[in-house]
């Protein structure tokens, strides 16, 4: 406590000496990233620093529920698995990109998204056409949906040196600590970061049990987790660029899991060592670009059950993930510059060890891909045809799958009276089941076929007033064919995964910005998204489920935020998510429906240059102002009102 | 557009999108207790929506939330049995780690008790009654005896590993040890217990993951070791407690065994009807006897003696709320009622 009261003096004496300064040419960088901050189209969202900064995400998870369509499942808290659906898709369709690579786990299928720091995040983007970037890895455009993140480590530099200095200090005895150096070196960087987080997550709850109030602490929620990493870059000569970079991310967290009534002796945990390296070696001809990347990932992920009632006392179970992928892309574009032709190809093999088990089955994935864009007028469209080919094998059985995939879509950059920035989407995608559902004890099932996704998008957007005012309208149709469900197949205790469900999702989703400049120092900015999805269980005519909600995806959700902005120093900003009432099962009956809730957070910081090249910054966030009681996942509860003190420099 | 004009068009959406609601049936229940049946609905794992459901049989209306309306608070998490004993009915909530008491006429609550052990959760699982103990079987690998008058746990008997179903025959409380957790080496025996001494006397081995236990002739009983849902199928097995072992095993890959009558009901895995057993031949004698191709999901059978009913309970693909069906002694389909989320004992009230 001494050493946190030492930082703020230390930085309110900075506030008051230097508060005069003024940097013009810094201050333009962060205006200009705000006015850039959000791309209004459904199909490519984009959040800058300063819009993450606004929101003072505990991580990226909590980030993306500000993406319109996206449904957050959030298990409770910092340190809770965070993941998505977006449109209704469930999250193994949406591809994770860092940096240029992909960060996949072959043994669930899906990324924790709370895993992913926000502190050095430039844009976070989700992608939902193919981005525009055709040197993307191949599996991140044939995946269809990716959340595509930028960080500080990555970028090239404007100037010699560059320094990152984030503390922040909050409720629940959250403490967490970021340092990031980046050198610039001859037409190149090399930089190096390190993070850890610290959090007792013991955050009080109250629910009511019918007319009973049930209270009581959250405890078994505590995290512990560091990373660290070191980037390289550097410009050859006139057309090439290499850039590597190694990351590891280790972290020891309780699982509190749901809260049970009248029992409260939760005690699994869970520990995690990820190690990335990724490399990548880029070539920009006058018509050719090219990209090879690669990436080798070990995963140890162990899962600790004292209180499982076995003979050996117990349950701990040690698992390791192998993963490399080595890939091609390239962009080819044809004399008259109308005509670009695009492809790729990746393998990604990968292995996952039980140890002491018998579980260890590889897969071998490779990804083909070729297109072609056209450019007429003011219209855009590109075609894509994608291959997979996936060999897996497990006790001496090998199971192939392929799937042609595809999309196409037609994007217009201009506007007349009534078609202002059409685009028009169709696409087909697939996701192979994880090695969990394939194999995973009594629970896997080899027969499973992979999950196809069909989606169609049509949209407009309009710039009004000078662009000060922006509004989009996407409307879409999207059909899950073969979903991967686990169902009860022997009594309630053996389940079972099945290639049970069809699901067929309807939706619009409504973006609007609008700015006003009050005066020559201050302005406001408000952002608004609202997204309808009605997502219906087409399984089974007999079922009573047939044509229901599908569970947690809500029907509406709606995300509101206002930012004031005075004299580029101060700025307040109140964010707000909406989210209606949700099921927990498919069946659409009282007793399985969530309450919907309201949840604001309200920020304030202020800021200042000194010298040009040093910038102070202090926040504070309230979050969850109202101390709404509220949860995503049924009986994993969410926090009351809480607090982030927020200390950062930056040195440029 | 004003931020107060954008305010009001989402919230708008919002009004005009969220009017469509389903509504839910509300039919005119008697919840005198009298003429019906208390159903227990497991409900499912982490969802904490264990119910009971009351089958007002005169108007054929449910009441699911009527332990909610008599206590003001939800049962917990996966109720695993119930029975009923003098005037109280004992409900053993399995992943709560609680033994709900209530009074059987008003279906108030007089106790709940914590099954907890040094801070340990154990897990009740199954219960039966006995000359005034109530015997709870504990997957921490114990049986606890609740004294029915002063409603506390009176001992702790030591057992096999994953205690689950529990049988009365000759003054011998039978425990079925399936080491369910232990999967894919589970447990295979019957403990033995001495129903006076309260003392585990000896086991028996009769297969893999041993489950539910009916009486047989003379000191004979049966068995369904369930096998590992993999390589080992589930096989009826008749075992003898003076051999102390398995006497004969039957090639039926079965699922659920009932007494009825003098003889047995039971189901197989993948067959759709419930076959008559004659207890004195050891065959089907009727492999049709209730047929059940119209049910999603039978979870259990059950004959109820006195009403000579029985009882088909439909888990309805185990994430829906499920079915009762009630047949007569002939196998004729009486009545149907919609009850809460996996449906898995009943009580009749005259």
């Amino acid at each position: 406590m001494k050493f946190f009261l030492l930082k703020v003096t230390f930085f309110c004496f900075f506030l008051n000496v230097f508060s005069q300064e003024k940097t013009i040419a810094l201050d333009e960088v962060y205006v200009n990233s705000v006015k850039d901050s959000m791309i209004l189209n459904a199909l490519n969202q984009r959040f800058s620093k300063v819009d993450v900064q606004a929101v003072s995400p505990e991580d990226i998870g909590s980030m993306t529920q500000k993406f319109s369509g996206v449904s957050l499942k959030n298990y409770g808290g910092i340190g809770g698995l965070k993941t998505i659906a977006f449109r209704g898709i469930p999250g193994n369709h949406t591809a994770i990109v860092v940096d240029g690579f992909s960060v996949q786990n072959n043994q669930v299928g899906q990324i924790d998204l709370g895993s992913i720091q926000s502190e050095n995040v430039t844009t976070v983007s989700l992608n939902s056409g193919l981005t525009s970037s055709m040197l993307a890895p191949v599996s991140s455009i044939l995946q269809g949906n990716s959340l595509v993140i930028f960080t500080f480590e990555n970028s090239f530099l404007v100037s010699n040196q560059q320094l990152r200095f984030t503390e922040k200090i909050g409720s629940f005895g959250q403490k967490d600590n970021y340092l990031s150096y980046k050198q610039k070196i001859n037409r190149g960087f090399v930089s190096s970061f390190i993070r850890y987080r610290l959090c007792q997550g013991n955050y009080s709850y109250d629910f009511k049990n019918v007319n009973t109030d049930y209270k009581g602490n959250r405890f078994n929620n505590d995290l512990s987790e560091g990373s660290a990493g070191i980037s390289f870059g550097k410009i050859l000569g006139k057309r090439m660029k290499i850039t590597t970079n190694y990351v590891y991310y280790g972290s020891d967290k309780g699982l509190p899991g749901a809260i049970i009534l009248y029992n409260e002796s939760a005690n699994q945990r869970l520990n995690t060592h990820n190690s990335q390296w990724n490399g990548e070696f880029i070539v920009c001809g006058s018509k050719t670009s090219s990209r090879f990347y690669t990436s080798l990932n070990m995963n140890m992920l162990r899962y600790l059950d004292p209180s499982y009632l076995n003979t050996h006392g117990g349950l701990s179970q040690l698992y390791q993930n192998k993963l490399g992928q080595l890939g091609y892309s390239f962009n080819h574009i044809f004399n008259d510059s109308m005509i670009n032709w695009f492809g790729g190809v990746e393998n990604t093999s990968s292995q996952l060890l039980e140890v002491g088990a018998d579980l260890n089955p590889q897969r071998h994935h490779i990804q083909l891909m070729s297109g072609m864009s056209f450019r007429k007028g003011s219209y855009h469209a590109s075609i894509l045809v994608g291959n997979h080919q996936v060999y897996n094998f497990y006790k001496e059985q090998l199971n192939h799958k392929n799937a042609i995939v595809g999309s196409f879509e037609i994007l217009g950059v201009k506007s007349n009276k009534w078609l202002s920035q059409p685009r028009f989407q169709l696409k087909r995608t697939f996701r192979m089941p994880s090695f969990g559902e394939l194999y995973y004890n009594q629970i896997g099932n080899t027969s499973l076929h992979p999950e196809v996704v069909n989606q169609g998008n049509v949209g407009l957007t309009y710039s009004l007033f000078k662009n000060s005012l922006q509004i989009s309208f996407d409307a879409y149709c999207n059909l899950v064919e073969n979903k991967i469900l686990a169902i009860p197949t022997k009594n309630l205790f053996v389940w079972s995964m099945q290639n049970m469900g069809k699901v067929l999702i309807n939706g619009i989703d409504i973006m609007l910005k609008k700015s006003w400049k009050i005066n020559d120092v201050s302005s406001f900015d408000t952002r608004m998204n609202y997204s309808l999805q009605s997502a219906l269980d087409y399984s089974d005519k007999s079922s009573v489920t047939y044509k229901s909600q599908i569970a947690y995806i809500p029907k509406h959700t709606v995300n509101v935020d206002f930012m004031y902005i005075y004299n580029q120093h101060l700025g307040i900003s109140f964010t707000n998510v909406i989210t209606s009432n949700r099921f927990a099962l498919n069946e659409n009956i009282d007793a399985n429906r969530i309450r919907g809730f309201v949840v604001s957070d309200i920020n304030t910081y202020y800021k200042f240059i000194y010298k040009k090249t040093n910038l102070f910054k202090m926040s504070f966030t309230v979050k969850n102002l109202f101390n709404s009681s509220y949860a995503y996942i049924r009986y994993y509860v969410m926090p009351g009102v809480n607090y982030l003190f927020t200390l950062s420099y930056e040195y440029n | 557009m004003s931020i107060i004009k954008s305010i009001f068009v989402v919230f708008f959406m919002l009004f005009t999108f969220s009017c469509s609601k389903k509504k839910v049936d509300s039919p005119l229940i008697n919840n005198d207790l009298q003429n019906g049946i208390l159903v227990l609905n497991e409900g499912l794992f982490n969802l904490n929506n264990a119910s009971l459901s009351w089958i007002d049989k005169n108007s054929g209306g449910v009441n699911s939330t009527i332990f909610e309306d008599k206590s003001s608070r939800q049962l917990g998490d996966t109720g695993n049995d119930m029975l009923r004993y003098g005037s109280k009915i004992y409900i053993v909530v399995n992943v709560s780690s609680t033994v709900e008491i209530l009074d059987a006429n008003s279906l108030k609550s007089i106790k709940q008790i914590a099954m907890v052990n040094n801070g340990m959760a154990k897990q009740p699982r199954n219960c039966i009654a006995h000359n005034g103990k109530v015997y709870i079987s504990c997957f921490d690998g114990y049986i606890d005896v609740i004294d029915t008058a002063s409603l506390l746990l009176e001992k702790r008997i030591k057992v096999g590993t994953n205690p689950e179903n529990l049988l009365i025959k000759n003054d011998l409380l039978l425990v079925s040890n399936s080491g369910g957790l232990n999967g894919p080496l589970m447990d295979s025996t019957i403990s033995v217990i001495d129903i006076l001494q309260h003392k585990e006397i000896k086991k028996i081995v009769v297969g893999t993951n041993p489950g539910k236990l009916v009486c047989g002739a003379n000191d004979e009983f049966y068995v369904i070791a369930r096998g590992n849902y993999q390589t080992i199928p589930s096989r009826l097995k008749k075992v003898s407690l003076t051999d102390e072992k398995v006497i004969k095993m039957f090639d039926y890959n079965i699922t659920c065994i009932e007494p009825f009558e003098a003889d047995y009901l039971i189901t197989q895995a993948n067959l759709s009807n419930i076959s008559l057993f004659s207890s004195k031949e050891e065959v089907i004698i009727n492999s049709n006897f209730i047929n059940t191709t119209n049910l999603k999901t039978v979870y259990k059978v059950l004959y109820i003696q006195k009403q000579k009913r029985i009882v088909v309970l439909d888990a309805n693909n185990y994430v829906n709320t499920g079915y009762i069906f009630e047949y007569n002694q002939s196998g004729e389909l009486l009545n149907k009622y919609h009850v809460g989320l996996n449906p898995n004992t009943v009580i009749y009230y005259e």
